[in-house]
């Protein structure tokens, strides 16, 4: 059976958030917010705004908070876009045009050994019961 | 003298009793069962040992000087550390032994079996290892120079990082091998078999690889600088940062190579197209500038190594260069000129440094700098897998031209001009 796919095509122009379990192809315009496990972006495509996805593959436009697992880019990146993820791959460009453009932007991949680890978030305050024991509840008279 | 008999020996052995430090100078133990015997640190300068069976003793640290163990069964020995210099091992069964930072210079290991055998950081100069068995062995950092490898086997072995300048490797099987950053000037290689091999950042200049197979060998950065390459098969060879030029492979057989910065076969050049690929221009016509300058200014090259550390520099790379960098670079200004080319190798680092100009930045190891903009003007710039960039990148007119391996850590600001 042929893996499902979301599809938003050329054309199409979706405003809103976009959520779903199986992969999303666009070759349109999304505007908004995508959760999806692959996405990937057609040279025609375009999607501005937050995307939190698995794996991202994209040959068109992209712009907003994009974080992906993995990611694999071409095309163009606009201003002000924040790119988050554990691995990048960009090919190298055979002619005078590179194989991605990127604008204003802020890219972040992978682990840096010598980054020193974000700070402990602050420890819950403890209840009135014991540790480990949630504290009794308010009983009215 | 030395200080037991034969028969006293056995029977220590036979006992499972220790003979560390035991002085067993000239003693002839030719034949004798020795297997997993204690000999730490004894000497056994100038013992005769032939045939003798030795499977998994402990002669770590011992000293073999001028030993006779032709045919010698080592298979498993721990001889870590060891003294062989001279030593006659011709045709032992050293398969799995342990080898590490020994001496073995001067030593006949002719026909020697010596897969899987660990051999790091050994002095093997002026070794005979002809027709020797070297699949899988871990030869990282060893020192091979002058040493014979005529017809040895060495699928798959590991020379990272080992100097084999001068070694001779006449009609040796190399397939698969794993010779990145190794030295190899002046060493002679004609008819070897390198179909596969890893030859990463290997220095090639004057080598003989005369009818050598090169099919599917990762020669990335690779210096072919005064290479004898008559004969030598190129085929689906990797070959991106390398200094291969139209002259340099002079009489070589060209098929398609690959000129992909990740060495992944995605931009194979067909041998007719190969001459107008290397002078700037693909099949398209369209101007391929990274390449142009490696091929065409082969000597214009600059290298740090790796103990090199410059501070508060300021230095100036003319157009067409290429500098390497294994060493470190601190708070040091660096101007690239048009196509020059600036590799940070695996071991690199520039921390705090400013790199100006329309150059091209290849990062294998660091580039860390604060300062804004940390890059500016590059034409290209490629982080291979091992590569760290942190820096604010300012892109020309036109926009930089990125290229980023899997494994690569970045945190870039990119900003337009």
């Amino acid at each position: 059976m042929a893996e499902k796919l979301t599809t938003v095509e050329e054309g199409s122009e979706l405003t809103g958030t976009l959520k779903s379990t199986c992969g999303v192809t666009v070759s349109g315009k999304v505007s908004g917010e995508l959760h999806a496990p692959t996405l990937t972006i057609a040279a025609t495509g375009a999607v501005h705004g937050t995307v939190k996805v698995e794996k991202l593959r994209s040959q068109g436009e992209l712009s907003g908070r994009i974080d992906a697992d993995t990611i694999e880019l071409s095309g163009r990146i606009n201003d002000q876009t924040t790119i988050t993820g554990r691995s990048i791959e960009v090919k190298s460009s055979n002619g005078d045009q590179p194989m991605v453009i990127f604008s204003n932007c802020v890219i972040e991949i992978g682990v840096d050994p010598n980054e020193p680890p974000a700070p402990a978030t602050a420890p819950a305050k403890e209840g009135k019961g014991k540790k480990g024991q949630p504290a009794p509840e308010a009983t009215s008279e | 003298m030395p200080e037991f008999t034969l028969e006293e020996v056995l029977d220590r052995v036979t006992r499972g009793e220790s003979l560390e430090r035991a002085d067993l100078r000239e003693l002839d133990l030719a034949k004798a069962n020795l297997d997993n015997a204690s000999l730490r640190r004894a000497d056994l300068e100038g013992a005769n040992l032939e045939e003798a069976s030795l499977r998994r003793a402990n002669l770590a640290s011992a000293s073999l000087r001028d030993a006779f163990l032709v045919r010698a069964n080592l298979e498993s020995a721990n001889l870590r550390g060891a003294d062989l210099e001279s030593a006659n091992l011709e045709g032992a069964n050293l398969r799995g032994a342990d080898l590490s930072r020994a001496n073995l210079e001067g030593a006949n290991l002719e026909g020697a079996d010596l897969t899987a055998a660990r051999l790091p950081s050994a002095q093997l100069i002026d070794a005979k290892l002809g027709v020797a068995t070297l699949e899988q062995a871990n030869l990282a950092n060893a020192d091979l120079r002058n040493a014979y490898l005529g017809g040895a086997n060495l699928t798959s072995a590991d020379f990272q990082n080992a100097i084999l300048e001068s070694a001779n490797f006449e009609e040796a099987l190399l397939t698969g091998a794993n010779l990145r950053d190794a030295m190899l000037r002046r060493a002679l290689l004609p008819g070897a078999d390198l179909s596969g091999a890893k030859l990463e950042r290997a220095v090639l200049e004057g080598a003989d690889l005369s009818q050598v197979s090169l099919q599917d060998a990762d020669c990335r950065h690779v210096t072919f600088q005064g290479a004898r390459l008559k004969g030598a098969k190129f085929s689906r060879t990797h070959l991106y940062g390398s200094d291969f030029s139209i002259e340099t492979a002079d009489g070589a057989e060209v098929d398609e190579v690959d000129f992909s910065v990740a060495g992944d076969g995605s931009q194979l050049i067909p041998a007719a197209g190969l001459s107008a690929f290397l002078n700037g221009k693909t099949d398209g016509g369209t101007a391929s500038p990274q390449v142009a300058a490696v091929a065409l200014a082969p000597t214009n090259r600059r290298y740090f190594g790796h103990g090199d550390v410059l501070r508060d520099a300021s230095l100036e790379f003319d157009a067409d260069s290429i500098v390497e960098v294994d060493g470190r670079f601190l708070k040091c200004n660096i101007t690239l000129g048009q196509g020059a080319q600036l590799i940070i190798g695996r071991e690199g680092l520039l921390d705090g440094c400013q790199v100006h100009g329309s150059g091209i930045l290849v990062v294998h190891g660091r580039f860390t700098s604060d300062a804004s903009p940390g890059i500016n003007g590059a034409r290209r710039i490629i982080v291979g897998s091992t590569g760290l960039v942190r820096a604010t990148v300012k892109q020309p007119a036109g926009h930089t031209h990125f290229a980023f391996e899997p494994g690569c850590i970045l945190r870039l600001k990119t900003e337009t001009a």
